[in-house]
């Protein structure tokens, strides 16, 4: 009974799915030739350029910060479970008010412009050096490792504490030093799950649409943003090209999707295989 | 015997459904005269979508106008936001669908989703002579009775406001305020990284880079031109070229430009820069009613005029209480409609009432609203106003903002 | 394993930047004036931050739609994925690799991708603009995190219980409230409260679907942030605040009156 259940909700959810690529697919008229337009077209690149950049960047600092802050927390014990508290509040936090938190501190007339100014770094908020709204995504990028960092980094510190109990002890009364049981004990064991935050927190920056739509230069948009306004355009041509950008964005995620199930499951095999 | 009875009663089936299709349902005519209207609608609820994004409309709507219509006419106002695109789509497929009693009695629209509706034969019409208001008020040579955004209305909407570009500044941080392009260049040379201007598409930006081609080239050149990208790119060259000069003296030096209007504003309230824009024409009204500037702040345009433009109500094709319809655009032009929606502390909108068609009374109840502080009076707006060209000519400028201002 | 001295900087940096910036949402939150360049608010008033909460009807609908939305949204989501999760964890059949995938998609396709495909679909349902046809795209979203959530739990408790109960001659509803209902109340309560944040924080899903005549409390922040309106955007996020944790801790309150012998893992 409960199989039927499940049966018909995977159903629904593969006609949702399909209904999404679907229309896109019907709008482009069974041709390649709005994919064509779209791909050739200049802005178009950009934003793909700019989107996947910005997620690589933010996934590589985000994870390696964690997983160091983990380590961190680990290691201090107490302090550590304490921080461990904090940490879910930015976790629970909307992305929403923390683009106005970041906004605060960071902007052109924010806490840290108006330090400088009180330190005589600078006469009037232009001279700021333009942190958020920028060209450069770093007002998004800080967002994005408000709530990320600390998300990986709770995650890898329960992994850790995990190991710690049982791996980690047997390490050191074989003898082990400090530094060969955190790169010959726990790295390995905390790759499964750091490769899992990896593949969510890029998910995630490559396909958020409130924080570059609250943060981004008009210069360039990431293409969730791209294709909102397109969407929203009453040109229907414009409104087309939306749905084409959507079907490639979705098969972007749904590679990301299939790499992380791979890796997934190799690391299973793998881990099945032998004893570590 | 049931075999016989099973196909007698599959033939009267198929002869109900023949009958049943030829006899297609059609649309009503509406009320030929703006008396049966009255007469009809009286009890009746009129259906009103619109744009739901601003609470000082949305109030204007809800505790003045609906009220004032139950009373004087009967009717009950009944007011659903949707964003124009949705409008449009749902009328579009039950156009498709035949559907000849929809949902919506009147709609507010203009521009390019005005242009896109009448192409696509989603409206109502011509109706506009049959609105006692609009033969008594509305002047019927002025421009924005006959085109929207460059586009022949041919009495398909009625005008409902007036926005206009305006500039505002804080006398007591700017003395003098630039009334020209050539100005503003000189000013921004003196004081770099003070101004800049919202990055089309967005709506102001995108109306300010008009007004820079208007001040510039001339609204004439740009409205003979052909809407081809080419012809128009040859048009507005000049201005092209004074916003790439103007560009290293803008805010971060034109490296990147505020997403939208708030984002401007937001500057201009925060001392960053000096100037802000907007097409509420009353908003520095606003803005010092807030308390968001300080009360030095004034209004001001170009000496060679501001874009304006129109906004209107239509009736769509399907609209199943036409007579109702009729009766809330005849309350919705009429003065003391007009004057409750200029009031800065309703919604801050121009009225579209010929002044000169108004006796005494009714122009005084116009000119002793209050519109605030640091604004312009409405004559000297409508005195140095300029219409806006064809919609798709604003898409093709704001394309090339992008490829010859933004991208070099 | 005691941390040295390194240990301890990196706690304290750790703890100012991801608890400091919550303090300038406070102090923005009543500050009436704070121009730049004062390194201190130039008029504090608690009255107006207060007055921006009492009289507003249009903050009151917002945060009544929010709420009443995530609870649909949790119900929904709770009512989905039990039967799901369960299959998934105890049972094993042919395609639940592909199901499992299936079911996960919403995580790594964007909300914005994917409401767009939706919305068209939701407008000719004529659902667009209603409360449940959000509460229902938010489900979509929300599905993903409470699966995994209570595969987990499933996989781990198995159905011996429900089987041996069964056998012994109880009825499905009794399996289900005395037995099955205990066990995963810790996952339940986890996948509700994520769904729940999860809805109640969502924008441009509600945005799109709800046509704009549903206005939840993201929407009615975005304009006030655009237009840099520091005061109010502080004041409601903190409402924001307040209101997810308040509706969290009511939902955990009513769960531990209901079951009082439930054993929670350790927080």
């Amino acid at each position: 009974m409960f199989l039927t259940l499940t049966f018909a909700y995977a159903l629904a959810y593969g006609v949702v799915q399909s209904m999404q690529a679907g229309s896109g697919a019907y709008r482009g008229g069974f041709t390649l030739q709005h994919y064509r337009s779209v791909l050739g077209d200049g802005e178009f690149l950009i934003s793909l350029g700019a989107t996947i950049s910005v997620a690589v960047i933010a996934t590589l600092i985000s994870n390696v910060l964690g997983a160091l802050l983990a380590f961190a927390m680990l290691r201090a014990g107490a302090h550590g479970k304490l921080l461990q508290r904090v940490l879910q509040l930015p976790v629970i936090l909307p992305h929403l008010i923390v683009v106005i938190m970041v906004i605060h501190i960071f902007s052109q007339t924010g806490v840290l412009a108006r330090l400088a100014w009180w330190v005589g770094f600078i006469d009037n908020p232009n001279q700021f050096p333009l942190l958020v709204y920028d060209r450069l995504a770093i007002g998004i990028m800080l967002v994005y490792l408000y709530k990320q960092v600390p998300f990986v980094a709770l995650l890898a510190y329960d992994t850790l504490r995990g190991i710690s109990g049982k791996y980690a002890e047997v390490a050191a009364n074989l003898g082990a030093s400090p530094w060969q049981t955190s790169t010959q004990v726990y790295l390995p064991l905390l790759k499964p799950t750091i490769i899992g935050t990896s593949l969510i927190t890029f998910a995630f920056a490559f396909g958020a649409f409130e924080v570059p739509f609250l943060l981004g230069t008009p210069v360039w948009r990431t293409l969730p943003v791209e294709s909102y306004l397109l969407y929203t355009n009453i040109d229907p041509l414009a409104r087309t090209h939306a749905m084409v950008i959507n079907v490639l964005i979705s098969a972007i995620s749904l590679t990301i999707a299939g790499l992380y199930f791979g890796v997934e499951s190799f690391l299973n095999r793998r881990q099945k295989g032998g004893e570590v | 015997m049931l075999k016989r009875l099973t196909i007698g009663l599959l033939i009267a089936a198929l002869f109900a459904l023949t009958i049943g299709c030829a006899a297609q349902p059609t649309l009503t005519t509406g009320p030929s005269e703006f008396a049966d209207a009255l007469r009809s609608a009286r009890g009746k609820t009129v259906t009103f979508y619109g744009w739901g994004g601003s609470s000082a409309v949305n109030n204007w709507f809800d505790n003045i106008v609906a009220p004032s219509l139950l009373a004087e006419y009967g009717i009950t106002l009944r007011r659903v936001p949707m964003n124009i695109d949705e409008i449009l789509r749902k009328l579009a497929t039950e156009k498709q669908a035949n559907r000849v009693s929809g949902d919506i009695d009147v709609i507010w629209i203009n521009g390019e989703n005005f242009y896109a509706a009448k192409t696509q034969e989603l409206l109502y019409g011509p109706f506009n002579t049959r609105i006692d208001n609009f033969n008594r008020l509305i002047d019927p040579q002025a421009a924005d009775t006959n085109y929207d955004f460059g586009v022949p209305i041919e009495g398909m909407s009625v005008p409902l406001g007036r926005a206009q570009l305006i500039f505002m500044a804080d006398r007591a941080r700017l003395a003098t305020f630039p009334t020209s392009a050539a100005q503003l260049l000189e000013l921004a040379r003196a004081n770099p990284g003070r101004f800049t201007y919202p990055a089309p598409p967005d709506f102001t930006g995108s109306a300010f880079v008009r007004n820079i081609i208007y001040d510039i080239v001339g609204f004439e050149a740009l409205n003979n031109a052909p809407a081809e990208k080419a012809a128009i790119q040859a048009v507005i060259q000049p201005a092209l070229d004074f916003l790439n000069e103007l560009e290293p003296y803008l805010w971060e030096r034109g490296t990147t430009y505020p997403a939208d209007v708030a984002a401007l504003d937001r500057m201009f309230a925060e001392g960053q820069l000096l100037w802000s824009m907007s097409y509420t024409p009353l908003k520095a009204g606003q803005l010092i009613a807030e308390g968001r500037v300080p009360t030095s702040v004034e209004t001001f345009v170009f000496d060679k005029g501001n874009i304006g433009n129109t906004h209107y109500v239509a009736i769509p094709f399907n609209a199943p209480n036409k007579d109702a319809a009729f009766v809330l655009i005849h309350h919705l032009i009429s003065v003391a409609m007009q004057a409750a929606k200029l009031d800065v502390g309703n919604w801050g909108d121009l009225p579209v009432v010929d002044l000169a068609r108004l006796d005494a009374s009714e122009r005084a109840l116009i000119e002793n609203t209050n519109i605030g502080q640091g604004v312009l009076p409405m004559d000297e707006l409508l005195r140095r106003r300029l219409p806006e060209v064809h919609a798709r000519k604003v898409a093709i400028i704001e394309e090339l903002w992008r490829e010859q201002v933004l991208q070099r | 394993m005691k941390g040295g001295k390194l240990t301890r900087l990196v706690m304290q940096c750790a703890l100012l930047v991801f608890a400091g910036p919550l303090l300038t949402l406070l102090v923005q939150a009543v500050s009436l004036r704070w121009p730049f360049p004062s390194l201190l608010p130039t008029v504090i008033s608690v009255r107006h931050a207060v007055n921006l909460l009492w009289d507003n009807p249009r903050l009151t609908e917002a945060v009544a739609s929010s709420l009443g939305i995530a609870f649909m949204t949790t119900i929904f989501t709770l009512l989905l994925a039990f039967p799901a999760a369960k299959a998934l964890g105890v049972y094993n059949f042919p395609g639940k690799e592909a199901v499992k995938l299936l079911a996960l998609l919403p995580i790594m396709v964007p909300t914005a991708t994917v409401t767009m495909g939706l919305h068209t679909g939701m407008i000719r349902m004529g659902l667009a603009g209603t409360f449940v046809g959000v509460a229902i795209v938010h489900t979509v979203f929300t599905l993903p995190y409470a699966l995994r959530i209570l595969m987990h739990v499933f996989e781990l408790v198995g159905d011996r219980h429900e089987q041996q109960a069964a056998m012994l001659g109880a009825s499905w509803g009794r399996v289900f409230y005395r037995i099955t209902l205990p066990l995963v109340i810790p996952g339940a309560l986890s996948a509700a409260t994520m769904s729940f944040i999860i809805s109640f924080s969502q924008y441009i899903t509600t945005f799109m679907i709800g046509g704009g005549r549903i206005i939840t409390l993201p929407l009615y922040l975005v304009p006030h942030v655009q237009g840099g309106e520091w005061h109010v955007a502080s004041v409601y996020s903190l409402v924001f605040v307040v209101a997810t944790l308040g509706a969290l801790t009511l939902m955990q309150y009513l769960v531990r009156r209901y079951y009082r012998e439930t054993y929670f893992l350790s927080p």
